[in-house]
């Protein structure tokens, strides 16, 4: 069994040249997935059949001579608050069990249009709230590097699917580093694509101003092939805009010399004190090899990044309220009643759904929106945080006058224990660094850049403005070659390889 | 006006009843310490309350996006019911939307 230790990219070239079926391709990472998932606990569904059939498609289309999209048949994963029609879409939360969603997000018609085998549905906070895949219902995903730890969140499942090598490369989505964030915990590429380029319909709405789906990989170019598939303008989405995603493979595979004069401005506000020495040791090498490639590389300061994580646990949670009202047991998804009420009312229904159906980092959240929504605290609340919002894009606007490109540690530390029970305010520092792309819609990239004393993968962000994709996927690349001496691109071995003692 | 940084069980309860979700005893009491441990750190945000900036409500430029007004697709009506709770008639049932008096 090789080819799920190959690049999505490889698998296509195979597949073209007829060394290898999309058949083969499936069965190898179901084989990978039916060995690992009982331990990585990285899909909560498996899709076995639909798989399958897709993959037989595209084997008997290219006997035939038929076109086919040149990834046609690599096998993909999708993280469940991705609507998959006729299978179940949970988003990891008690309320939707066994919902059978009736559409396909745009995403997955993208995908089935181009026919890649969907293998899965892979783990996530619920409602993709939280930084360590603890929240879901499913139970915890572990982190393929070391199991006893997290993979991070809220796209965990999909960037253990990824490191665990059971699939190529899958979709997350990221509204404050939710795939920025497990990349780097899992030492794969995760981007943030500019808010806008990839259609966020079918993807269960967040913060409807923040959200992104985008890809994860354990290369930049996989990564750019998948966003190009998912990306571009959907009438479904009035938020979506075309343009961010078309043409930024090329860059990816050949980046030239894009370093050679790049002016790379390092964030004063995201280095420094809460930040673990693994992850500045590697970010100085990065530095350095960035200077010795030509860029110019210099220290940009930000105050408003200081501010964006309070803007951030604002908006989102007041949007999240907005969102989330939807889920109230009535045309969808599961009812509960109320103890002890014997003919409740609508209302009390819903509201005894959405208490036994939601957990409780859901209602935290929802509580907390509520609140900066209300009238008496709406002017220092929501509309404050509207305000740093401008202040954060109108910084970076300026800075990116001065800079192509900014670069941060994704994350202030390496992956932590799973059970760790951070408190509220200790989790939301994990987004320190990664909430500002979301505010301002830019386009980010998680890429893994070394390894700390224990091991354990650390990532630098690379951050574009928004509409640049193209430019991120080139010179992340072209970074990646120049680190490819410091770092293993697969820094790890897949979990099996360790003797297959996974955790206890 | 001051930002609240201290939460009662009774703040929490009425902030329940507007988002519709039935908290227990022990969550109300949780809430109120969470909710009074993260909007304390909040006060720099607080404070751009009086920043005479305009607040930013979408990032992408784009407002009131119209398509023309013709039925495409369409959902499957069977479909849909198929996923609801409870169905009579092809139509959702819910409890009695009115308390008695």
């Amino acid at each position: 069994m090789t080819w799920m230790d190959k690049t999505a990219l490889e698998m296509a070239a195979a597949l073209q040249s007829g060394e290898v079926t999309s058949v083969e391709l499936v069965e190898e990472s179901l084989e990978r997935i039916a060995q690992l998932n009982p331990t990585v606990n990285a899909f909560v569904k498996v899709d076995r059949e639909g798989a399958l059939r897709t993959a037989e498609e595209v084997d008997a289309i290219r006997s035939e001579g038929g076109d086919l999209h040149p990834l046609a048949g690599v096998p993909v994963a999708v993280k469940d608050n991705i609507v998959t029609r006729g299978l179940e879409t949970t988003c990891a939360s008690k309320i939707l069990e066994g919902w059978i969603p009736p559409y396909d997000a745009t995403v997955v018609a993208k995908l089935k249009d181009a026919k890649l085998p969907i293998v899965g549905k892979t783990n996530l906070d619920e409602f993709a709230m939280g930084s360590t895949t603890e929240t879901s219902i499913h139970g915890p995903t572990r982190n393929p590097i070391d199991p006893q730890r997290t993979p991070g969140g809220s796209s965990g499942g999909s960037a253990a699917a990824v490191a665990a090598y059971m699939v190529p490369f899958a979709l997350g989505t990221d509204t404050g580093g939710s795939i920025r964030q497990p990349a780097a915990f899992t030492g794969i590429v995760g981007v943030k694509p500019t808010y806008g380029a990839v259609s966020r319909y079918g993807a269960v709405a967040l913060a409807s101003s923040l959200d992104q789906v985008g890809p994860l990989a354990r290369n930049v170019a996989d990564a750019a092939a998948l966003q190009e598939i998912i990306g571009g303008h959907d009438p479904f989405d009035s938020t979506s805009l075309p343009g961010s995603s078309e043409q930024i493979l090329a860059g990816a595979t050949n980046p030239g010399n894009v370093l050679d004069g790049l002016k790379v401005g390092v964030v004063e506000q995201t280095r420094g004190e809460g930040y673990a020495p693994g992850v500045l040791t590697a970010f100085e090498k990065t530095i350095g090899a960035l200077e010795a490639a030509g860029a110019q590389v210099t220290d940009v300061s930000l105050p408003s990044f200081e501010g964006a994580l309070g803007a951030y646990y604002v908006i989102m949670p007041a949007e999240a309220y907005s969102n989330l009202g939807r889920f109230d047991g009535v045309e969808y998804g599961q009812r509960f009643y109320p103890d002890g009420i014997e003919n409740p009312t609508a209302w009390q229904m819903s509201a005894a759904t959405r208490g036994k159906g939601f957990g409780t980092e859901v209602k935290r959240r929802i509580i907390l929106g509520a609140h900066v929504l209300s009238a008496e605290n709406f002017k220092t609340g929501f509309e404050a945080a509207e305000k740093v919002r401008t202040q954060t894009v109108h910084e970076t606007a300026e800075a990116f006058e001065d800079v192509d490109v900014l670069l941060t540690p994704t994350t202030p530390t390496v992956a932590f224990a799973l059970g760790a029970e951070l408190d509220p305010i200790e989790m939301y520092q994990n987004d320190v660094a990664t909430v500002p792309a979301n505010l301002i819609g830019a386009a980010a990239i998680a890429l893994p850049n070394g390894n700390d004393e224990d091991g354990m993968p650390v990532s630098a962000q690379i951050m574009v403005p928004a509409g640049s994709d193209a430019l991120l996927y080139q010179v992340a690349a072209a970074v990646e070659q120049a680190l490819s001496g410091n770092v293993n691109p697969t820094p790890f071995e897949p979990i099996e390889a360790k003797g297959g003692e996974a955790a206890k | 006006m001051g930002y609240m940084s201290t939460f009662s069980e009774s703040d929490v309860a009425k902030l329940a009843e507007v988002a519709c979700i039935q908290l227990d005893d022990e969550e109300l009491k949780q809430f109120a310490k969470d909710l009074a441990d993260i909007t304390g750190t909040l006060t720099e945000v607080q404070d751009t309350a009086a920043s005479s900036v305009a607040p930013t409500h979408r990032v992408t430029g784009l407002t009131n996006v119209l398509r023309p007004d013709l039925v495409t697709e369409v959902l499957d009506r069977a479909e849909l019911l198929a996923s609801a709770p409870d169905t009579l008639e092809g139509q959702f049932v819910v409890p009695q939307i009115l308390e008695e008096a």
